[in-house]
């Protein structure tokens, strides 16, 4: 199996008035989990659909290996896709299901025969190969679906959302399986979601896509810590990354009327920010504390269980706190709060990050 | 729902008596036809007595019932091959390609349908006829009844096929199908219910239809079974009553096995499209 | 339009409708207007006309409000739709329903049963049995009466109207009858259950609960059952327009003219003036559900 890149070269993409992919460029590497991560209407299912080949670019060209696929047919371009129903053909058993892709392309019998059993052996659905897809429960339609992808031995697996579909605890368990599954085969993938808990657990990089646009494409690590935009810093994290208004004058910082003295923080970005901006925190890294650095009035406490999101008010702006201690604080107590200082992010008034000096680039 | 259980109250009495008049009334005449082609001497009244298939007899040796038979079927027939390939290629197309104006033509479509039916409909369906040289002829059957039978058709499946996800079409040109084998491997076997009812549904128009045939055919050999029926208890003389009234039951049989297997696979959803 | 991969390319797409096109054009569009035309000619089947028919504008037409015929046609139409259609098959097929409204499937499905047989066996046979049934000497109604006391009665030549309109009646009602049920489906058993708390009379829960929320229902079938009553030939099989042209609905007098006569021109004058009719009675029909469905 010749695991394969893909490339998009200014490929766009309209339906009428709406442009659902627009001038994208990007490269996925070989044997890659590649995360398509966006609300809904982002493009990503837009983008996935033309690496399938089930929508032809407007402009641009598109590579899977070393081959221009942009006027390919679907079935031409050696990809295997699973739908986000998972599209089983109703009217043929679970067997015949799998074993259409090689019935297709006209394969012998008995070897149709063996890499079925083979496929439904390793995803543990040997047992249900003689039902129908209406008999069987979400999770199994799932692996059978994923079955029918491997069978191809394709260059690259596309994934359209293939767990929202699932209850929650399942959702939970078939991620690891595809973990694993990654893992094991080692093919390329390409994976669309809107949740981005699944694109971080997943992915080798995710892309993380507004309005057909990408706006950043990274490792989950540094989309986590250091994302290019207020968009992809709201996106990503549950709760998502803090974002305060804040104004800074010199080398004063203000939220709302409190002063804060992020000096070094300032000092240690490439560009100086003046006028409005936005101090980014992750809630985990916002400490509340007897002394701090600025005062907040509690607004809500919700227990989770294993830790607590307390949610704070300053000013008329609202900010998060995640923590593992059970502070015993009830609504309207005023408290300080502490920001680490390694982990502020400074995004400037577009809403940009701003870099900071001698920053390196993490793979 | 029993949750006031009122014994025998006015309005249940009222229901009965209004109810069994009404039943009588639209049993009696059937019940005619169920005891005369077996009555051994079969009158308008109904003779009970011993049964006989006598009178079925007399229908297979009658020759103008037996080539209406053929008849019948060729022009049914004719009519649900043609109804069912053409309603099939442009439904599909027109569930699966939007184009501006493709509702205002289905609207102009079942308009057109409703609007030219009946005896006027037939004068310049007639001249048309016998401007093309199809006046006495099967093809001018069939050809006038697949024009009237069609947009109702088209409506029907199309219908149907908006139901079928697109995404198994999709997904199997994905797993490297070539368009046919989509066509014939996937979305044949996923449609075959909507084919199955406009089939059915054709078959019992065209079964049925005496208008067309009546106007459009001259010679009694080229008559389907309702004209040939319309003449036996028509013409001249001293009708067959015992054999019309067999030829008719025999004739009646297939649209209610029809009409029993529609209803026990699909519920009788479609009584628009029965009539229509 | 789209650039998506579709199984079916445009070219391909519009070969595919082509069929249907061709035999819709030439076999319902092309009739409906071609028959205005011929309506404006004076061309017949036999004679003069035959090989030379002559254009003559709107003479037919002006003939057609000046025959007799046309307006006893007009006229027995008219009756026949409104007996028939409007009272006949709509009254029953409402009695029906509401009868078998809230019963036992079983029941309901027998009664519907009886009414369906009706409808669906071939016209052809329906009017013979009728012929049978309402025969003077040994139909079946008059052996009926005459067991109940009373005299027989020569139907076809005393009641022809009647006739017609009971043979239609009866076979059209099971349509009314299925598209009531469906109707009273629709509306939720709790408004009837609060009514039945608050005791109301039978009459009431009627004119106040079901009549307006089966309103709409109402006026689609009372619009296509006129549509098809005044389109129906099959009286024709019974009494052939007769006796003495008493029966002669619109149908048969155009086929009196075009077919027995042989006037084509005037038969299609007088088609066009029916087809109109319909296409009035369609748009009303069309514009209700429409309005109905927003």
């Amino acid at each position: 199996m010749v695991v394969a890149s893909i490339r998009f070269e200014h490929v766009t993409k309209t339906f009428g008035d709406v442009i659902a992919v627009n001038d994208s460029n990007f490269e996925i590497s070989e044997g890659e989990f590649f995360t398509l991560l966006g609300p809904s209407g982002c493009g990503k299912s837009t983008t996935l659909r033309l690496i399938a080949g089930l929508e032809i670019p407007d402009e641009g060209h598109i590579f899977i290996g070393k081959n221009d696929v942009t006027r390919l047919l679907p079935g031409q371009r050696n990809i295997a896709m699973v739908f986000q129903n998972y599209a089983l053909y109703p009217h043929m058993t679970l067997f015949q299901n799998i074993a259409y892709p090689l019935s297709v392309r006209k394969v012998q019998k008995n070897e149709i025969d063996e890499r079925v059993s083979y496929v439904a052996k390793n995803l543990q659905i040997e047992s249900l190969l003689k039902r129908y897809p209406m008999e069987i429960s979400g999770g199994q339609q799932q692996r059978v679906a994923l079955a029918r992808a491997i069978i191809q031995t394709p260059n690259a697996f596309l994934l359209d959302e293939p767990l929202s579909n699932l209850d929650a605890k399942l959702r939970l368990e078939a991620r690891s399986f595809l973990k694993h599954l990654h893992l094991e085969l080692g093919t390329t993938i390409v994976y669309v979601t809107h949740d981005q808990a699944e694109a971080m657990a997943l992915s080798s990089r995710i892309a993380v896509m507004k309005d057909g646009m990408i706006m950043q494409i990274a490792s989950p690590r540094e989309v986590y810590e250091r994302p290019s935009d207020i968009f992809v810093a709201g996106f990503i994290g549950n709760p998502p990354m803090n974002l305060i208004k804040i104004s800074i004058d010199n080398h004063e910082t203000y939220i709302g009327t409190q002063r804060l003295n992020l000096r070094n923080v300032i000092d240690s970005l490439s560009v100086k920010p003046l006028g409005n901006a936005f101090l980014g925190i992750r809630p985990e890294h916002v400490k509340i504390a007897l002394t701090g650095d600025v005062k907040a009035e509690v607004y809500v406490v919700e227990p989770l269980g294993a830790e607590f999101v307390i949610t704070l008010k300053i000013g008329d702006q609202f900010l998060k706190v995640l923590t593992f201690e059970e502070l015993q604080l009830s609504p309207g107590e005023i408290v300080w709060i502490e920001f680490i200082r390694d982990r502020i992010q400074i995004f400037d008034s577009e809403g940009k990050r701003i870099k900071k000096k001698n920053e390196e680039e993490w793979k | 729902m029993k949750h006031i259980r009122r014994k025998l109250t006015f309005l249940e009495i009222s229901r009965y008596i209004v109810l069994i008049p009404i039943i009588a009334f639209f049993l009696a005449p059937i019940f005619w036809i169920i005891v005369t082609p077996f009555s051994i001497r079969p009158s308008l009244a109904i003779t009970l007595g011993k049964p006989t298939l006598s009178n079925f007899y007399r229908v297979f040796q009658n020759k103008i019932a037996l080539l209406a038979f053929r008849n019948s079927l060729l022009i049914s027939g004719g009519t649900v091959i043609l109804v069912t390939v053409v309603a099939l290629f442009s439904s599909y197309v027109l569930s699966r390609k939007k184009f501006k104006g493709r509702d205002l033509l289905l609207y102009v479509l079942i308009l057109f349908s409703s609007v030219v039916t009946g005896v006027a409909a037939m004068v310049p369906l007639f001249m048309l006829n016998l401007k093309m040289g199809l006046i006495d002829s099967q093809l001018g059957v069939i050809l006038t009844m697949s024009g009237g039978l069609l947009p109702t058709s088209i409506f029907i499946l199309k219908d149907f096929i908006d139901s079928i996800s697109i995404t198994y079409e999709e997904a199997a040109l994905v797993d490297g199908s070539t368009p046919l084998q989509v066509m014939f491997r996937i979305f044949l076997p996923l449609s075959s219910r909507g084919v199955i009812v406009i089939a059915m549904l054709t078959f019992v128009n065209s079964w049925s239809n005496f208008l067309i045939p009546f106007i459009l055919l001259r010679s009694n050999t080229q008559y389907p079974i309702s004209v040939a029926i319309y003449s036996f208890f028509t013409e001249v003389g001293v009708p067959d009553i015992g054999m019309i009234s067999a030829y008719s039951l025999l004739y009646t049989l297939p649209v209610i096995i029809v009409y029993l297997i529609v209803e026990k696979k699909f519920g009788f959803s479609f009584y628009g499209g029965l009539k229509a | 339009m789209q650039n998506s991969v579709h199984l079916v390319g445009k070219k391909a797409g519009f070969f595919f409708l082509l069929p249907a096109i061709v035999l819709i054009s030439v076999f319902l569009i092309f009739p409906a207007i071609w028959v205005l035309y011929i309506g404006m000619t004076n061309e017949t089947l036999t004679g003069i006309h035959a090989a030379n028919p002559e254009f003559v504008g709107l003479k037919n037409f002006l003939r057609i409000f000046n025959d007799k015929f046309f307006y006893n046609a007009l006229r027995i139409s008219l009756l026949f739709v409104f007996g028939s259609a409007i009272i006949g098959q709509a009254g029953l097929g409402m009695t029906l329903s509401l009868i078998t409204y809230r019963k036992s499937a079983k029941f309901k499905s027998f009664v519907q049963s009886v009414a369906i047989l009706a409808w669906i066996i071939p016209e052809v046979v329906v009017a013979y049995l009728w012929v049978a049934y309402l025969d003077k000497d040994f139909g079946t109604l008059n052996s009926l009466l005459n067991w109940l006391g009373f005299g027989k009665v020569n139907w076809f030549y005393d009641y022809p109207v009647l006739s017609i309109i009971l043979f239609n009646t009866w076979r059209g009602t099971a349509f009314s009858m299925l598209l009531f049920s469906a109707a009273l489906e629709t509306i939720p058993p709790s408004y009837l259950e609060a009514a039945d708390v608050m005791s109301t009379s039978t009459w009431r829960k009627f004119k106040d609960i079901i009549l307006p929320n089966i309103k709409s229902y109402i006026f689609t079938d009372l619009i296509l059952i006129t549509l098809w009553t005044f389109n129906v030939f099959s009286p024709y099989l019974l009494t052939h327009g007769g006796p003495s042209f008493k029966t002669e609905l619109l149908p048969i007098y155009i086929y009196r003219n075009a077919f027995r006569y042989f006037k084509i021109g005037y038969g299609s004058a007088i088609s066009t003036v029916v087809l109109l009719i319909n296409l009035a009675l369609a748009l009303i029909y069309l514009r209700l559900s429409r309005r109905s469905s927003k």
